[in-house]
């Protein structure tokens, strides 16, 4: 079973192949075997954390693998069109751009995952917003409109009824 | 959008609108809103998307705040 280490061992691959490929101005297709691992490990995580008792922490650790699942599943269907679409070799830039991000993000997180605190919450999700941020401007995370494929509109409407429903009466007595 | 757009427009370019604690303060807001006030009784990916969604759209709405034009470190 890949530990957290294996993780960032294959993060840290991931990079030096961005190296490399800056450098000959190809992309490697071997760099689509370590997204496999890296995408597979970040689902475990994900559906884990799905399951996890409900309450505020375990939902920002769900909510961060998700992201970081859209963002290396995003990733990897741009390094596998690269080719097709003349994406290279932005796509290797641009994907290099959001690695400190993720590292950062992983780092926070793994750190919570083997000692959970309640301190650490809005640290991690402004770790995983500003990684959004960031991966939006480089088309290196999922858009909306593909995110909401994966829930019931029903659902979704509803929590959003919710929402804007309690927000209506913040502050009432 | 017209109070955005009516902020956009008489910003100063070089400050912006919004500074690194505003932006802290209003994703801490959105953040306790979706993840408390909906709480548990959503499902956990509706919440997350949503937490998404409402992610995006401070993000694009803070951006018309930044400014755009680097201030020159250069000049006293």
């Amino acid at each position: 079973m890949p530990t957290f280490e294996d993780l960032l061992g294959n993060v840290a691959r991931l990079d030096e192949g961005f190296a490399a490929m800056q450098v000959t101005g190809k992309v490697d297709k071997e760099i689509d075997d370590t997204l496999e691992q890296i995408i597979s490990f970040v689902t475990r995580r994900e559906q884990f954390w799905f399951q996890g008792e409900p309450n505020r922490r375990t939902f920002t650790v769900y909510h961060s693998w998700r992201n970081l699942r859209l963002v290396f599943s995003k990733m990897r269907n741009r390094f596998a069109n690269a080719q097709l679409v003349h994406d290279n070799p932005v796509v290797v830039d641009q994907a290099r751009e959001i690695i400190p991000k993720v590292l950062s993000t992983l780092a926070s997180l793994i750190a919570m995952e083997k000692e959970p605190t309640d301190s650490e919450i809005e640290p991690i999700l402004e770790h995983v917003r500003e990684l959004r941020a960031s991966a939006r401007q480089v088309d290196m995370v999922q858009p909306l409109s593909e995110e909401l494929k994966e829930t019931d509109q029903a659902k979704l409407t509803a929590a959003l009824d919710e929402l804007l429903k309690r927000m209506a009466t913040l502050g009432e007595a | 959008m017209s109070l955005f757009g009516f902020l956009s427009a008489h910003r100063n370019k070089r400050i912006g609108l919004v500074t690194k604690t505003i932006e802290l303060e209003a994703s801490r807001n959105l953040n306790k809103a979706v993840i408390e006030e909906l709480g548990e009784q959503t499902d956990r990916l509706v919440r997350s998307i949503l937490l998404d969604a409402c992610w995006d759209r401070m993000t694009d709405l803070l951006w018309i705040l930044k400014p755009i034009e680097p201030v020159d470190q250069k000049k006293g």
